[in-house]
């Protein structure tokens, strides 16, 4: 295929051939932007959360009213809910990954800690020794915590605590050479102990950054967060029962915000999820209005020209080589907006990066988005360009 | 003329149906994107202080010791107060009118048959001034009496939906009920109609647009001796041991904030100069002992940015929405010199009859215009659209298109037509009416 005469009509008459060049090499820029937005997000929505997630349901429970011996009363509601057909583990605890409740704290290797002693502000469970079971926790060495670390307190800090977890990601973090069981650590200026590590266990709430950073510690709960594990196939079930079962044992509490896992998971990236259906709900609109402005352009240019196509036409071009010509039109003007847009993109991530602090935009996401829109281009050419193949020879004698 | 050119525009549209669709409808989803993202960035970037933004102020300190250098924000502030602070702010020698606030949570007991307690209620401790700073609207009683925010008694205000749902009637003034631990009583001293301004400017500390407004307000006064804990944030510079309320009233610990108001400049300066003396007394005491001991004020409009109401996510959302809407409006220049091209056989002929290039321009741009309205038509729909499935993904109320929208968009989309439309029609003016003529 002679790419001159082609490039030499173009320039010719370059009002066309420069909307779709602009109109692609702006939608490159931006669907790129989009396609690295929406990863990002998916990425952070599909984070292990080191649960079991479909087996875990987790409610609140507040105590109001006459004084009760809550800790008896917690016994009493594991022993019952355990009765329940499916039920697994129970445990409560202060706060549950990607829920409410957020204790958090600077860990140190110091008591008097400054800055350099002190590189973290992991979050802390204080939970029963139930919880890593509820939950499906796996060990990675040292121990689970277990009675001889329980605490009894209603302190809001962990004045008594003496034990605790990490995750593998702070234990290595901490110390990367060696393993952490046995050293000791300064959680809030307490010295903790770390007995075992765990593999992996999500923050409350749902932060995008060392989300993963999180320490256990056993105390003998009674109210919070009360965890439950069940078979998959009776969770509906017991969730259900549950506010009545729990009230029925005693009817000084409250008992709220009643969910599985996954429903946890769904309200803490409402807004992640917000924006990946938004941010693809424009590219596809973007994609779409790319398609039509190109098919309407080349329709226009086929327009255009169709005395120099019949021309072609009687003078022995065949219905290919029209075809083929507008294909090819096509693909140059793609292909060179497509590096004009490269570049685009790049500086609008420079700017996205400095103004909102979103990361570096990575190639393969330009070349994903290049690739679909020469197929898009493409793709719309085909119909203004197969019209053109059928300009009959004849019309070149019509007129002029 | 101007109709003359209407009927023509009108005409055209009609000849070039799929073209003139194609148009309008890349008009329309340009501005019905970028509407639906603007109308929902403004409805967060509302000020529900209206006319007392600059008169109400949240009070900071960097009350941080350590001879640390900074701590909280970026401007080395925390976002909220100790309680010996506010005690000390609160029982000042200042005549501004001024309230404390944090959140509690507390379970309420209904007196209709067969309803359980709740906690769905949310709880605040405030001063008497709040009602007055923050314009609540009382739709039966008032507010405590004054000598309640110095003796405290069990007397609260309460929503009108919470009246409803405790005693089943609106009016319940005077009424007592069981709050808290669900045997303490309290008495209804007022009804206000609803109070859940958007941002919930007041009290940022436990989410910025919460579904429910307040449900109760009881007085800050009974904070001593009820012993509440508060429901938000509390966070603190140094490792304190911290076994019941008493500790955390006396600890160092941020988690209330206060609200003081102040009408003038004179007001302001009065109150800084307090604050500097504040700050110097407290550094007598031992406390502030950091490196840049200080207070501010920040007024409602400062303090809404400062806790970063919009999040970073609506942002892109807008800058983003307007790319896309440039990307449309690029596309219809392409479109309509397609559409015109068509049309240059007619503007040879009404040029050879007599008409003025700047006559066959005007009427294209009418005929752009034209599109340019019904594009913005149906992009109002396609934001309608747009926002319900945003107050949907966001769990929200606050995202509606008001009227001066509606008018803004359809101005930006004749604006924007008109503009895009200046291209082709100036190639339709310019052209040479013989070789048309020829082709006849």
């Amino acid at each position: 295929m002679a790419f001159g005469p082609i490039f030499r009509s173009t320039l010719r008459n370059p009002t066309g051939a420069l909307l779709i060049a602009i109109q692609i090499a702006l939608t490159l820029a931006i669907a790129s932007n989009m396609f690295y937005m929406v990863n990002e997000r998916v990425e952070k929505m599909s984070r292990d959360t080191g649960v079991v997630n479909e087996e875990v349901i987790a409610a609140r429970v507040f105590y109001f009213g006459k004084a009760v011996d809550k800790a008896a009363q917690a016994d009493i509601d594991r022993k019952t809910l355990l009765e329940i057909p499916g039920v697994k583990s129970v445990s409560y605890s202060n706060s549950m990954p990607l829920g409410g409740n957020n204790n958090t704290s600077s860990l140190c290797f110091e008591q008097e800690g400054d800055e350099d002693s002190c590189p973290h502000s992991p979050s802390y469970y204080r939970s029963d020794v139930n919880f890593h079971e509820t939950l499906g926790l796996d060990l990675v060495e040292g121990r689970w915590l277990n009675d001889s670390d329980n605490v009894t307190t209603d302190a809001i800090s962990i004045a008594e605590t003496r034990t605790m977890m990490l995750s593998e990601v702070l234990a290595k973090l901490y110390f990367p050479e060696e393993s952490a069981l046995g050293k000791q650590l300064y959680l809030g200026g307490r010295e903790l102990t770390i007995v075992g590590v765990y593999r992996q266990l999500l923050r409350p709430g749902a932060r995008a950054t060392e989300a993963d950073h999180t320490i256990l510690t056993a105390e003998r709960r009674t109210s919070g967060y009360l965890a439950i594990r069940v078979d998959q196939d009776r969770i509906e079930q017991v969730k259900e029962k549950l506010e009545a079962t729990m009230v029925g044992l005693n009817d000084q509490r409250v008992i709220t915000e009643i969910e599985t896992m996954d429903e946890m998971a769904a309200d803490a990236y409402r807004r992640d999820k917000a924006m990946v259906v938004l941010l693809l709900s424009v590219v596809a609109l973007l994609l779409l209005v790319t398609a039509l402005g190109v098919a309407g352009l080349v329709s226009f240019t086929v327009a255009n020209r169709k005395k120099q196509i019949g021309t072609r036409r009687a003078l022995g071009a065949s219905k290919r080589d029209i075809l083929a010509y507008f294909i090819s039109e096509n693909f140059a003007i793609t292909a060179l907006a497509l590096i004009v847009g490269s570049g685009m993109a790049y500086a609008l991530n420079q700017y996205l990066l400095q103004t909102y602090e979103l990361a570096r935009l990575e190639l393969v996401y330009v070349f994903v988005a290049a690739a679909s829109l020469l197929f898009i281009s493409q793709f719309a050419t085909l119909l203004p360009a197969l019209k053109a193949s059928k300009v009959s020879p004849a019309i070149a004698t019509r007129t002029v | 003329m101007f109709t003359y050119y209407c009927k023509l525009a009108w005409r055209h549209i009609l000849q070039t149906p799929a073209l003139s669709l194609l148009i309008i409808m890349a008009i329309a989803l340009g501005i019905g994107a970028s509407m639906t993202m603007i109308s929902y960035y403004k409805a967060m970037a509302h000020n529900p202080a209206g006319d007392r933004s600059d008169k109400l102020h949240a009070v900071q300190l960097a009350a941080y010791g350590n001879d640390m250098e900074t701590w909280g924000m970026s401007d080395g502030f925390p976002r909220q107060l100790t309680h010996q602070d506010v005690k000390n702010l609160r029982e000042a020698d200042l005549s501004f009118p001024s309230t404390p606030i944090y959140q509690f949570m507390t379970v309420i007991v209904s007196q209709r048959e067969g309803v359980a307690p709740s906690n769905d209620y949310a709880g605040r401790f405030v001063d008497r001034d709040f009602f007055s700073m923050f314009d609540v609207k009382f739709l039966h009683g008032g507010p405590w009496s004054e000598s309640v925010d110095e003796q405290p008694e069990n007397q609260v205000v309460i929503s009108k939906a919470l009246s409803e749902w405790i005693f089943g009637e609106v009016n319940s003034v005077g009424k007592t009920f069981a709050m808290l631990d669900g045997i303490m009583q309290f008495t209804v001293a007022g009804v206000y109609e609803e109070f859940n301004p958007q941002p919930a400017y007041y009290d940022l500390t436990t989410g910025y647009f919460p579904r429910e407004g307040a449900g109760v307000f009881a007085p800050y006064s009974l904070v001593e001796q009820l012993e509440t804990f508060p429901m938000g944030n509390i966070s603190g510079w140094q490792p304190e041991e911290v076994n019941g309320f008493k500790d955390i009233l006396k600890s160092e610990y941020v988690w209330q904030v206060f609200w003081t108001q102040l009408d003038n400049e004179a007001a302001k300066a009065q109150y800084k100069e307090f604050l500097k003396g504040y700050v110097e007394q407290q550094r007598e005491l031992g406390r502030f002992a950091n490196q840049n001991p200080r207070g501010d004020i920040k007024d409602v409009e400062t303090w809404l940015n400062y806790n970063e109401v919009i999040s970073e996510d609506n942002r892109v959302m807008v800058g983003m929405s307007l790319l896309f809407l440039l990307v449309c409006l690029v596309n219809a220049v392409g479109l309509l010199l397609a559409k015109f091209m068509r049309k240059m056989n007619e503007a040879g002929v009404r040029r050879a009859l007599g008409a003025s290039k700047g006559q066959i321009f005007s009427q294209y741009l009418v005929e752009v215009g034209m599109l340019g309205f019904f594009g913005g038509l149906v992009g109002l729909l396609l934001a309608s659209i747009g926002l319900w499935a945003v107050r949907e993904l966001y769990g929200t109320d606050i995202a509606r298109l008001d009227f001066s929208l509606f008018i803004g968009a359809l101005l930006l989309s004749l604006l924007a037509s008109l503009l895009t439309g200046i291209l082709p029609a100036l190639r339709v003016c310019n052209s040479n009416p013989s070789i048309f003529l020829k082709a006849q």
